[in-house]
Order: C-alpha cells, then sequence, then structure tokens
C-alpha cells in the first residue's frame, strides 16, 4: 500500500467495503509509517455489549489517520457492566482518558414484556436507568474522565404497528423512554457524551445498520458494512472532545453555492431561489452553510471570478450567504491552493483546520496534491454537497459556546483593526486607540466549555499544549495547589470573549510553575500575553513567591512562542524529555515586567 | 462476472483473502478454510464484504457457516453468480 492508497482508502468520504477488506494493509502501513506516533496519546477503554475488535481496529485507523495517537484497554465480551461498576485492578492501572461504553438494547435486563401494566413497565424503565446511570457515576468517581455511552437503537422490528411507539410495554417505548433519561443526565454531567446510535440508524435504515444473522454468528449489534462508518463517526466524536474540530470551510462559488458561471450569466441567470427546483436546492445549501457559521464554523471563499461578479453574486436577492458572512473573499484568478495559504495566514489558522469544496474535479485534485492537510470535497450538486458535509463530521461539536456564535463578527472585527493600524505611525499608539480591557476570571461553569475548547484547540501560542478535558480543567479550579485563570478581551471594535488561559502550579512554598499558557490566535500582537503575566505577578505577590518556572515544549506549530520565556527575562536552565525549562527570580520578573496599554479588571467570583 | 469460470472466481478469491489477512498464499480450492493462518470470524466478515464488491453477490452468514473448502465457498459463488 502507499501513500496514494493509503489515503485514499481512509480519507472521508471513504468506502466501507473497500477500507474493511483494507484492515489489515491499512495498519500494516500506519505501524511501519508511525502515523499518529507523535500525536496527543489518548488511552481509550472500550466497555462493550457486543463484539468490538473489529470496530476498534476501525477506530484506532481512523483516529491515527486524525493525528491522534490511541491506546485501547478492551473489555471481555459482554462484560461492560462488570469491568465498569466494580474495582477493576487493570482498568485503573490503564488510566483512560475516554471511555466508550458500547452497548445495545440487547444488554437491557429489565426489558418489558407485552404483558406488564403501565406501572410495571415504567417500573423496569427506571430500574435500566439506574443499572445504566450508577455505571456511568461509578466510572465518573474512579475515572474522572470523559465518557461516551451510545443512545439505544430502535428495535428492527414492530409488533403492535404504529401503536409500538406509544404502548407503554413495547421495547420502542422502553428505548425511547431510556434515551429521553440518558439525554437528560448528559445535561447535568459536563463528563458524559453520547454517540448518536440512533442517527446511524435512520441515516441508513434499520436493514443497514442491524444484520440478525451477523448478531447471531458474531454478536455484532451493527452490521459489519457499517462498522467502518460507525467508528469514523465516533472518530470525529473524539477529535472534537479533544479540539479538533475543523474551523474553516472554504467554499467555491459557481455551482458550488449557486448554479451556473455567474460570469457568463449574470446576477439574473444563476440559479439561487424559491423559483426552480435547482434554485431551491442552492437555496437550501446555504441555509445549511449559514447554520454551520452559527455554531462557530468560519467560512471563506475561494473561486476563480472577477471579484466584482463574486460580490454581486453574494449581494444577489435570494443569496442568504452576503459578504459580511465570510471571513475572507479570494475572488480572483490565482492558484486556488495559493489563495488557500493566503487565506490561511490572513485568519491565522492553520491549513489543517481547513474544509475547502468545489465542484470541479481538477481544482479538488491540485488542492489534494498540493495541500495534502486540507479536507477536500468534491461537490456533485447542492443536495450532495450538504449530505456530505453533514456525514463528514467534520465540524462536529460537543457543544457552542457564545463565542463560537459570533467567531466571524469577531474575524471582521480584526479586518477592521487591521485597516485601523494601517493609519497610525506608531504601534503602540495604535494599541491605546484600541482601548483595550482585559477580564481576568476563574474557571466556573459559565467558562468551561471555551476553556477546554481553547486547551485542545490552541496550538500557535501555547507553550506546553497540553490538552485537557473538562473533567481535569473542574479539578483544577478546585485544586488549593493550582492558580488558574482566563482571560477576556474587550476593544472598541467589540468582544473577543475568552481567548487566553493560564493555569500554575505551586511547586514549592515560594516556587510557582507554568503549566499552561495559552492565548487565542485571534489576538496576537496585541501586548495581551505581557497583560496576562502582570496579572499573574500581581496575585503571586501577596503569596511570597521567589521563584517562577516556565516550561516550553517545542512543536510543529508553537515556534511562535520559542523564544517567549526569553523575552520576559526568564533565563533558561535546562531541556528534560525534550521540554525546555526556564526560570526567573521573582523580583527580577517585576522589574522586567512591560507596560501594554491594557486596563485589567477582576471578576467578581475570583 | 456471470459467466465466470470455477477457477477464475477461486484466483479472485484468493486475492481477496490475501488482500485482508495481508499475506501472500498460494490457495488450493482444497484447502480448508479454517486452516488458513489469519482467516478468524473477522476476516471472514471483511472477505463476505470484499466478494459483495468483487462479485455482486451478497452472500448470508447463515450461507457461510457451513462450509469447509475454498471449493466449496467457490461453488457457493459461482451458484449465487447464476442465480442473478
Amino acid at each position: 500500500m502507499d501513500f496514494a492508497n493509503y489515503t485514499h482508502t481512509i480519507a472521508f468520504p471513504f468506502d466501507n467495503n473497500a477500507f474493511l477488506s483494507s484492515i489489515k494493509k491499512i495498519k500494516r502501513y500506519q505501524r511501519e509509517n508511525s502515523i499518529g506516533c507523535a500525536g496527543q496519546t489518548i488511552r481509550i477503554a472500550v466497555l462493550g455489549g457486543f463484539t468490538s475488535a473489529l470496530f476498534v481496529d476501525c477506530l484506532e485507523i481512523f483516529l491515527r489517520f486524525g493525528g491522534f495517537n490511541p491506546i485501547f484497554f478492551v473489555s471481555d465480551y459482554d462484560r461492560f457492566y462488570e469491568t465498569g461498576f466494580f474495582d477493576n485492578p487493570a482498568l485503573s492501572a490503564f488510566k483512560p482518558n475516554l471511555i466508550y461504553v458500547m452497548t445495545c438494547s440487547k444488554n437491557f435486563e429489565h426489558f418489558p414484556s407485552f404483558m406488564d401494566d403501565g406501572k410495571t413497565s415504567t417500573s423496569k424503565i427506571d430500574q435500566e436507568y439506574l443499572r445504566f446511570s450508577g455505571l456511568w457515576d461509578a466510572l465518573d468517581s474512579r475515572y474522572h474522565c470523559l465518557i461516551i455511552q451510545n443512545n439505544f437503537e430502535a428495535p428492527d422490528v414492530r409488533y403492535l404497528g404504529n401503536l409500538d411507539r406509544f404502548y407503554l410495554g413495547s421495547p420502542f417505548y422502553f428505548t425511547e423512554e431510556m434515551n429521553k433519561k440518558m439525554f437528560a443526565y448528559s445535561m447535568h454531567h459536563s463528563f458524559f457524551h453520547i454517540f448518536d446510535f440512533q442517527n446511524l440508524q435512520t441515516r441508513f435504515g434499520s436493514s443497514a445498520f442491524f444484520v440478525n444473522d451477523e448478531w447471531c454468528l458474531y454478536k455484532l449489534a451493527v452490521s459489519s458494512q457499517l462498522i467502518p462508518t460507525f467508528a469514523y463517526r465516533l472518530s470525529t466524536q473524539i477529535a472534537s472532545l479533544f479540539g479538533r474540530r475543523k474551523k474553516v470551510l472554504v467554499l467555491d462559488l459557481d455551482n458550488t453555492i449557486w448554479g451556473g458561471v455567474i460570469g457568463e450569466v449574470g446576477v439574473s441567470g444563476i440559479a439561487l431561489g424559491p423559483n426552480t427546483p435547482s434554485g431551491e436546492a442552492y437555496l437550501a445549501f446555504q441555509r445549511y452553510l449559514c447554520a454551520l457559521r452559527d455554531t462557530g464554523v468560519l467560512l471563506a471563499v475561494a473561486s476563480k471570478n472577477d471579484f466584482s461578479n463574486a460580490i454581486s453574486g453574494l449581494n444577489s436577492e435570494y443569496s442568504l450567504l452576503k459578504p459580511s458572512d465570510f471571513a475572507s473573499i479570494k475572488a480572483n484568478w490565482e492558484n486556488k491552493s495559493d489563495n488557500l495559504m493566503s487565506i490561511s495566514k490572513e485568519l491565522n489558522v492553520g491549513l489543517d483546520s481547513f474544509v475547502f469544496i468545489d465542484d470541479n474535479p481538477a481544482e479538488i485534485d491540485l488542492v489534494s496534491k498540493q495541500l495534502p492537510m486540507i479536507c477536500t470535497l468534491l461537490s456533485l450538486g447542492p443536495s450532495q454537497s450538504m449530505q456530505l458535509l453533514s456525514d463528514s463530521g467534520f465540524f462536529e461539536t460537543p457543544s457552542v459556546s457564545k463565542d463560537d456564535q459570533k467567531r466571524n463578527e469577531m474575524y471582521q472585527a480584526n479586518i477592521q483593526r487591521e485597516q485601523l493600524a494601517s493609519s497610525f505611525a506608531s504601534y503602540r499608539d495604535y494599541l491605546v486607540s484600541l482601548s483595550m480591557v482585559l477580564t481576568m476570571d476563574s474557571f466556573s461553569p459559565k467558562n468551561i466549555e471555551r476553556v477546554v475548547q481553547l486547551c485542545n484547540k490552541t496550538n500557535q501560542f501555547n507553550l506546553t499544549t497540553i490538552r485537557y478535558t473538562e473533567p481535569e480543567i473542574e479539578a483544577f479550579s478546585k485544586d488549593p495547589m493550582r492558580f488558574c485563570f482566563c482571560s477576556d478581551l474587550t476593544d472598541k471594535f467589540g468582544d473577543n470573549g475568552i481567548i487566553s488561559v493560564f493555569i500554575s502550579r505551586f511547586i514549592k512554598n515560594d516556587v510557582v510553575e507554568i503549566e499552561t499558557w495559552l492565548m487565542s490566535c485571534r489576538v496576537f500582537k496585541r501586548d495581551v500575553e505581557l497583560a496576562v503575566f502582570n496579572y499573574f505577578l500581581s496575585k503571586m505577590a501577596s503569596r511570597s513567591i521567589k521563584s517562577i518556572i516556565g516550561r516550553y515544549s517545542p512543536t510543529e506549530k508553537n515556534k511562535p512562542v520559542a523564544s517567549f520565556y526569553r523575552s520576559l527575562g526568564f533565563s533558561f536552565v535546562k531541556t528534560e524529555n525534550s521540554v525546555e525549562i526556564w526560570s526567573i527570580d521573582f523580583q527580577t520578573a517585576l522589574q522586567k515586567k512591560g507596560l501594554p496599554p491594557i486596563e485589567i479588571i477582576e471578576k467578581d467570583s475570583f | 462476472m456471470k459467466n465466470m469460470s470455477k477457477d477464475e472466481i477461486l484466483i479472485n478469491l484468493s486475492s481477496i483473502i490475501n488482500e485482508v489477512i495481508d499475506a501472500s498464499f498460494t490457495f488450493s480450492g482444497a484447502d480448508k478454510i479454517a486452516d488458513i493462518d489469519g482467516l478468524d470470524s473477522i476476516a471472514m466478515i471483511q472477505i463476505l464484504s470484499s466478494i459483495k464488491s468483487k462479485f455482486g453477490v451478497s452472500l448470508a452468514v447463515s450461507e457461510i457457516v457451513s462450509l469447509k473448502t475454498l471449493n466449496d465457498l467457490v461453488d457457493c459463488i459461482a451458484f449465487s453468480l447464476g442465480e442473478k
């Protein structure tokens, strides 16, 4: 297997059959080429209520392809409950970051009977729910890690016909009630996430989802044909939980977000709007793109067009997407790869966070070859594009924060800031003119989602690139041996949201170590890091701190901060396991501190 | 595909098995399925999937559990091809 074959077999949209028949070859290729070995290690425990071997193979392949280094603990067949509920030395020693409870309705112990009266039926639902919620509680108290549990599939056969859905003793009713309770549990437990088994079932159909013969022979609750898709979907959920959601969707225009070539047919000739079936389909696709934008996906354009034609199309009567919805518009006759690189530079977002969609196979081929880190999708029409994006899981997200919802707005404000900067002779005058206010806050339920998100997706200004889960951040917030805070930046153009996370640890009474310090790329070159450090120093002053230790773990992406500690006056001490250790005497730090033109406010919650 | 001889089916089947178990064995029709190194139940699922892609026939799990040799599997595929 060569690289082209390898990528073709795994990259979305992959062919389940081709994937299934090549699993061993793919695994060998990944092993021989150390794929994923340098990536983030995730220790995943799979507690299975049905056969998991094939699924785990597929999941490992997709996670490695996505840049992770997964290590697995797999429970014995159908021992999910015993392994998770009771003390298990092997699982404790494994120290999972994530536990996937892989069960199906065949694992229910209190399944209803049509002979049950309403009270008995309700009682069975309660008992079954207590059994499962008891398992999740036990896992949380023992392992303090993320838990994913799939919801339960709808029964593959009907008993009463249409009455199944409402009859208290029916398996359908039972399953629905269990799923409702599971959802309610997830709303109150931030470590708990649901994998949507039912969507897999409805998207591909019950008969494709479950094959009774395969259950009888292999104890597969998801048909072998769908296992790669099942594993792929879980891999995108895991990637999103660990902050690897794609950030930017770059769109071609002609025959991608409207029908026809605008340069030839003019604005009035493009297919977009409710008056034709084709126009309606493009409208639906644009509506889908608007929804993605509202969840924090940055939209951009890379189109071979005259700029004026592109803008007139976006400003046309029926276009739901207006020029202001895009963080960047490149409509010109340049090579698309060059335009994509230019968008990446403009937004300060790495190309591996990009998805590019175009109807021209030659453009897709070119971008795939020149910029293989970009996920490319060939548009075969608006309806297909919508389904492809939906199935891809590229923009899967565990939550939608307020910052996500206003992300496009924030990038638009950045463009205004850049325009303002060019009107000042002195950069400091420009910074003063921004009237920046930095608000410091402790980690709390209202900001923890964003803190975890930043920890997991910030690569450039991230001195240690340590990734954290929500339970870990929660634990830090209560740890008296740590001082942690996040910072929200506003200026005259608006609120940038939470843009910095700082986690420090007292390693001695008078020595503090900076464990994690990161900052969003949106606020680079604004002296925010100096204001954050000054605030940290002010808080340490009352604790009789004598020295501060800084750590820098070099990665491919955090080179911009390679000399950061030196710039603050720290001295290099040594390199330990590839991590640079820096230190500074507290008094020296106070003397060398900068004076950024930023007002600092502390939230009352501190 | 419908007119494929049993020898041709065996050649294609051998290539599928080698692909799945990541090997380059030479098989004969008399080879016992249970004796093929690396051909566990999971690999068998993968082989059924490949048979579907390559020959366009869906063999039910219940059809293949009683098969002993590769010739039996070839016969099974040939029969399904004939029925198409």
